[in-house]
């Protein structure tokens, strides 16, 4: 016990020069990490509190596969819509060509039209 | 009078205070009462409370049988209180710290202190087996007495769908478990259990969380984030929170690595190395100042496994995942783990 209290103790003596410093960089950046899980549709990315917000996906509303991957990447979408800068540019970027994907594979598992 | 607190009297120590020093800390309740029905409690220390002062947060008992972090907890909380009520300050052995400094903490900080996080685990710790670790979480259990309970440490969501995140060949028992059988049980979903709530509930509600220490023992070192990897400061891709490097974590010898910038590298090493230096001055005790990730891979060196147990007091430390979800790597705010049991 006798070791470890001054430790604490010492430790809390460094909260406010270690607040100063990191206060720069978590100005900086603020709104710069947005993640999609595409396993769950959960969105996280940081917010105005620097906090880490998360914005989960309700139960899927549709019976195919496709609907509900398409419908979980566009609630995406408008979850991310107004996240500023380079982040969230980058990261609706990222979900408009997972859409895309998603419409290229379904067209390319049905039947096509026939040559006959 | 007991050597060791027991629960009843870790929280009494908690009222004692408030109503010593009124003007200097609060009770802070918690909100989820633990499986066993018990009540828990943090202490805020603050003259004037100021919520734009940086705060400081201060955890013990997380793992049950650790059973010198709830009594080395309050006790450093009653040391500051008196020795500032007292315009006195502190020494430990050899280390001194001057009144100024003892009001330095109390008037331009605001410290929170949340001694026992496992009250149930430390109390069957107590009274019935000595190395239980995890809480009392009835659930899983199947006629084993070990399938009681999860381990806290490991039931915050950091990384903790384990087998996604990390390697296979980083899956052991030391980084978590699915068997509820083991100490290391993760248990079945992240925040589960009301005692990681509890801390998640603090985190969030505390205003300029700034550094955050949980108290564990083991072998005596100072660890600093991250512990999921070793660090790196170039590609900031290679992050927790970048699923494309799912199953990829965890191993020291490939490519991936846990960003974090220069700059915190050099707050999270400088801050380790001023509380180990601290521990050092008192009595001479060597810690170590590492990164958290570097003790799974001393232990899988040595093979230490379950040298544990014994009430080490002192402190030993913990690999880190880091303990809550909620403190955005964007802040980086540093973390340390003192003591636990790998």
């Amino acid at each position: 016990m006798v070791d470890v209290i001054p430790g604490l103790v010492a430790l809390c003596l460094e909260a406010p020069a270690t607040h100063l410093q990191i206060a720069p960089v978590e100005r900086a950046v603020l709104g710069q990490v947005v993640h999609l899980n595409p396993a769950t549709g959960e969105i996280w990315y940081v917010g105005e509190d620097a906090k880490i917000q998360k914005i989960p996906q309700p139960p899927d509303p549709y019976r195919s596969s496709f609907a509900n991957q398409a419908w979980r990447l566009m609630n995406a979408y408008e979850a991310i819509i107004s996240v500023p800068g380079t982040a969230g540019e980058i990261a609706r970027e990222g979900i408009l060509s997972a859409i895309q994907r998603l419409a290229a594979e379904e067209t390319k598992g049905r039947p096509g039209p026939s040559n006959k | 009078m007991a050597l060791i607190m027991n629960t009843t009297e870790i929280e009494s120590a908690l009222v004692n205070f408030e109503m010593n020093y009124p003007t200097l800390c609060q009770r802070v309740a918690l909100p989820e009462k633990t499986h066993d029905g018990r009540s828990c409690h943090a202490l805020r220390i603050a003259k004037n409370y100021d919520p734009e002062r940086p705060a400081v947060l201060i955890l013990g008992g997380v793992h049950a049988r650790e059973w010198g972090g709830p009594d080395i907890v309050v006790n450093f909380a009653g040391d500051v209180l008196r020795a500032y009520a007292n315009g006195k300050g502190l020494q430990y052995g050899n280390k001194i710290f001057s009144a100024n400094e003892a009001k330095t903490i109390v008037e331009t900080i605001t410290v929170y202190v949340f001694p026992c996080v496992n009250p149930d685990g430390v109390e069957f710790s107590h009274t019935t087996t000595p190395m239980w670790r995890k809480n009392r979480n009835p659930a899983r259990f199947n006629g084993h007495p070990d399938s009681v309970g999860v381990d806290i440490n490991r039931n915050y969501d950091f990384l903790w769908d384990y087998k996604t995140c990390f390697h296979p060949q980083a899956w052991n028992d030391s980084l978590a478990s699915d068997n509820p059988l083991k100490y290391q049980f993760h248990g079945d979903a992240p925040f589960s259990e009301p005692e990681t709530r509890n801390v998640k509930w603090l985190m969030d509600n505390i205003p300029k969380l700034t550094l955050f220490l949980d108290l564990h023992s083991y072998t005596g070192d100072v660890l600093y984030s991250w512990g999921d990897d070793k660090n790196q400061s170039v590609d900031r891709t290679q992050n927790f929170m970048n699923p494309a490097y799912n199953g990829k974590r965890g191993m020291s010898d490939d490519a991936y690595r846990e960003y974090i910038s220069a700059a915190d590298q050099q707050i999270a090493v400088s801050l380790a190395t001023v509380t180990r230096d601290a521990i050092a001055a008192a009595q001479g005790r060597p810690y170590a100042a590492i990164q958290a990730f570097g003790l799974y891979a001393r232990l899988e060196q040595a093979t230490i496994t379950r040298l544990v147990g014994t009430l080490l007091i002192p402190v030993c430390q913990r690999h880190s995942l880091l303990p809550w979800n909620s403190i955005s790597r964007a802040t980086q705010k540093i973390r340390f783990w003192l003591p636990g049991i790998p």
